[in-house]
């Protein structure tokens, strides 16, 4: 099977400073994959430069087989790269409908100015459907005309999830999707991802801190250390090495 | 040598007065978060209290300890509390906005209070201009020279050494980092903020009054170009370094002085752009520094332990309501065409129509500042180039509206070319970039008779259409052509507004990193803004100056973008209507304010009214007439009987017209 997205020899340095230095991982069609790590171990970099916000010192990005490297964000993001923020980045003068309808028109080309000056800017009922499923996957089918700015945390985080979701990504990048949620969000939140990694086949690269997560979502875990891939495996076989409890839980000693 | 000497060492001392100004803005940025536009105008205010004061007599100490050590920290530490303090750190257009709305208020105030006429230029601080101190190479050295240097430094090693080893200098350096952490720490953040305010203004004042004797009188413009030239020295360093501001604007204070030496006298044009040095530099270093890109991202640890920013629950819309405000509108605006048409004084229908097409320029802003959330300042510039294109033009045959539609297009034409060096920029830079480019227009391009014509200005005239010539008819005529004109080109940015486009910049606006990454280009997006606002500012420009007949470069100053981002944010910036209404509100005052004594400075009377309202940005960004209709909705909420759909939403109307 060919992979989803191949990282290649990934490595970025900042002046002296090594934030990822030859990281290699793949990840396969539908699969999730959970990447850990302590605090500046280079995940969010990757992360980063993945999506396109940082370019990489050395190494490449495949999505299906093709070579970003060169693309900007939103290039890359029309080829299906899709992420959510660990600073949450929501637009929150609008309704949660309207975040989903924005990512619909922004990645179906809606951006001409001639349609808007014919009148058919607008979304289509095919867009509008797809915004209902979207928003009764991730739960938030009764707030779909709230201002996002007047919900909670954590329903702003469905919000990111929901708008990243709606446009069917090949890949979806979720930064820290617990941040800042207490435990029984934390547990919808990992329920929405299974979800839709099993009802629309995506694939997931999940940075997380809540090992409860990535245990229960992630088929197989990346754990990286100051910059460098210290081990790969299902979530049993990396707790079990003793350098990834040594150097990331800190037990074992 | 010594040739060179004589040109380098007046250098010295203007580039001292721009490392004060420089040190201010690192020293306010820095503890603050705010980039104050307005220390310029806060320099000439003190310039401007000085020189009266000793003018009326007072000793040249105590006035300049009133105007450097009293007036000046007040004046900034009042625009700190009452202003700067209430607007929450990441809103930066808000920040921007209020400095713009400070730049344009404070010197009309001192015009209304103090009369419009200016001011001789003052005396020097410490030692008289005609004391020769020193000869170095033979080149004669004054008093003003040397006690503004001396001054400057002394200012550069007490500061320097404050912010090392005091408490209070850490707690400064500290507030820089996270205002929030400092106050877990039990600090008072509020105490912190109102010094560096206090501080950084005393050092305005103080620049304003050693800036002061070196022109013959005390003018605002003189203080623009140094805190342009000051922001080129601040931006080097990347607005982090006082001892490196005051290093790089001392060299560019000599570099000027050195390269407008060697100028050929009599090349007007060469002296300029050598004089445009600060702003060649603070171009390419806002193009080319990354870490300026970056002015508006917080560097605070403690940012995400924040919620987001939660909106004030407002009125859900009612149909009924907006339906009628959308009928009272046109009702109104058809009144306004049948008055114009037939009792309203030729006076009134003059001024109006100017303002008619003004509200063109004015929807350039709603497409910058209300969709996109960019503040640009040279909206002003590219009206310009659309007036004088149309005028060349017409000089050569050219019809004016097809000289107009031209103007348009040669306008964005220049908007694409600002949008370039500012592709990515945001926020801040971005401001900086427009201001600047609209300097360069104003120093460099604007004043050539091959622009504007000789000293009498540039003549665009009326249009004539098939028989109907607008010049010979009554001004009543034109007002009815140039508002089928604005009808029209507000259809299409009402049809853009409400779009995909709109939708989009208004998700852009909100979180250009989220925008960006569902696929959205930011620079094709602003180079698209750039392009259709200049269209019609360029139109509008050219349509404003056929309506004054003759136009000149001061129309369309820097001064003027401005004023315009001043009005349409206090009218209204997200809406096409707000746009309308600001061209007729802003020639609506200026004419009635003709009526008030010349004592009062009728035009600075407008910039303070307008200034005023535009500080109410922060916490209104919709404007008043969005303030209206919420107002009529809060009153027919509490009329009515039946629940309305929909009425657990929370609308915020930002896009409604």
């Amino acid at each position: 099977m060919t992979p989803r997205l191949v990282v290649h020899e990934l490595s970025k340095h900042f002046g002296g400073i090594v934030a990822a230095d030859g990281v290699s991982f793949e990840l396969l069609d539908a699969e999730c994959l959970g990447l850990i790590g302590p605090n500046g171990a280079g995940k969010t970099t990757v992360c980063s430069i993945i999506a396109g916000e940082q370019m990489a010192s050395a190494g490449t990005v495949r999505l299906d087989g093709h070579d970003l490297a060169g693309l900007p964000v939103y290039q890359r993001a029309r080829r299906g790269l899709s992420r959510t923020y660990q600073r949450l980045e929501i637009f929150p003068e609008m309704t949660v409908r309207d975040h989903l309808l924005v990512a619909q028109g922004v990645h179906d080309g809606a951006t001409g100015l001639l349609g808007d000056l014919m009148g058919s800017g607008g979304s289509s009922q095919l867009q509008k459907n797809a915004a209902e499923e979207t928003l009764e996957l991730v739960g938030l089918g009764d707030y779909a005309d709230v201002v996002v700015g007047t919900l909670s945390l954590g329903s702003c985080r469905l919000v990111e999830l929901a708008r990243s979701l709606v446009v069917n990504p090949r890949v979806l990048l979720a930064d820290e999707p617990s941040s800042g949620l207490d435990s029984l969000e934390s547990v919808a939140m990992g329920d929405v991802l299974q979800r839709a990694q099993r009802e629309r086949g995506l694939s997931i690269i999940l940075v997380e801190h809540d090992l409860e997560m990535v245990a229960r979502l992630s088929d197989r875990v990346v754990v990286m250390q100051s910059g460098l891939v210290v081990a790969t495996g299902s979530f049993d076989e990396v707790m079990a090495d003793q350098d990834v409890r040594d150097a990331y839980l800190g037990v074992g000693k | 040598m010594s040739e060179a000497l004589s040109y380098m060492i007046p250098g010295l001392p203007f580039g001292c007065t721009m490392a004060l100004i420089a040190i201010g803005l690192v020293l306010t940025y820095r503890s603050t978060g705010v980039f104050n536009f307005a220390f310029g105008a806060q320099a000439y205010t003190a310039a401007y209290l000085y020189a009266f004061f000793t003018a009326h007599g007072l000793a040249r100490g105590v006035a300049g300890v009133l105007a450097i050590v009293v007036i000046s920290p007040c004046i900034g530490i009042l625009a700190d509390r009452l202003v700067f303090s209430r607007i929450t750190s990441g809103n930066v257009t808000a920040k921007t906005v209020a400095a713009l709305a400070l730049m344009v208020g404070l010197p009309a105030a001192i015009s209304v209070a103090f009369g419009p006429t200016s001011l001789a230029s003052p005396p020097s601080l410490l030692f008289n201009v005609n004391n020769v101190v020193v000869h170095i190479d033979g080149v004669a050295i004054d008093g003003v020279q040397v006690s503004t240097v001396l001054i400057t430094l002394a200012v550069l090693v007490i500061l320097t050494t404050v912010l090392r080893s005091t408490a209070v200098g850490i707690e400064m350096r500290a507030a820089v980092e996270s205002p929030r952490l400092l106050r877990l720490q039990g600090v008072n953040s509020i105490r912190v903020s109102s010094i560096a305010w206090g501080v950084s203004s005393g050092l305005a004042g103080l620049a304003g009054v050693l800036f002061a004797p070196r022109y013959a009188v005390v003018s605002i413009d003189n203080y623009t170009f140094l805190l342009v030239a000051a922001i080129a020295a601040a931006a080097v360093v990347g607005l982090n370094s006082m001892v490196g501001a005051f290093l790089v604007a001392t060299a560019l204070g000599v570099a000027i002085s050195l390269t407008t030496g060697y100028a050929p006298s009599n090349s007007s044009w060469t002296t300029g752009l050598f004089a445009a040095i600060p702003f060649f530099v603070l171009l390419v270093v806002l193009a080319f520094n990354p870490k300026l890109r970056n002015l508006d991202v917080s560097a605070d640890p403690l940012i995400n332990a924040e919620p987001p920013p939660t909106f004030a629950a407002l009125p859900p819309p009612l149909r009924v309501v907006d339906r009628s405000l959308f009928i009272t509108r046109a009702v109104v605006m058809l009144v306004i065409i049948v008055s114009m048409m037939t009792w309203v004084p030729s006076v009134w229908v003059y001024a109006l129509t100017g303002g008619m097409a003004l509200s063109l320029v004015f929807l350039s802003i709603t497409l910058t500042t209300g969709a996109a959330g960019q503040v640009s300042l040279c909206q002003a510039t590219f009206a310009g180039v659309g007036a004088f294109t149309a005028g060349q033009l017409a000089t050569h045959g050219v019809p004016v509206l097809t000289g107009a539609l031209i103007g348009g297009l040669v306008a964005a034409g220049a908007g694409i070319l600002a949008a370039l060096p500012a592709l990515r920029l945001r926020g801040l830079a971005l401001s900086l970039s427009t201001l600047t480019f609209a300097l360069l227009a104003d120093g460099l391009v604007f004043p050539t008779s091959w622009v504007s014509g000789d000293q009498t200005g540039l003549s665009i005239p009326r249009p004539q259409i098939g028989l109907v010539n607008f010049a010979t008819q009554s001004t009543r005529s034109l007002f009815l052509l140039v508002t089928a004109i604005v009808a029209a080109v507000s259809f299409i940015f009402w049809l853009l507004l409400k779009g995909a486009t709109g939708r989009n910049l208004d998700a852009s606006r909100q979180s250009p990193l989220a925008t960006a990454g569902l696929g959205f280009s930011l620079s094709k997006a602003k180079i698209m803004v750039f392009g259709i606002s200049a269209v019609a500012a360029g139109l509008g420009g050219a349509l404003y100056g056929s309506t004054l007949q003759v136009v000149s470069p001061a129309d369309f100053s820097f001064q003027m973008s401005l004023l315009f981002v001043v009005v349409v944010v206090t009218i209204g910036c997200r809406t096409v209507s707000g746009a309308i209404g600001a061209g007729l509100a802003y020639a609506a005052l200026s004419q009635a304010l003709t009526y008030s004594p010349n004592r009062l400075a009728p035009a600075s009377l407008l910039s303070i009214l307008f200034a005023l309202g535009a500080l109410r940005y922060a916490r209104h960004p919709q404007g008043l007439l969005e303030d209206g209709r919420r107002a009529v909705l809060r009153l027919a909420h509490r009329f009515r009987k039946f629940p309305a759909k929909n009425s657990d939403a929370v609308f915020l109307g930002a896009r409604s017209s």
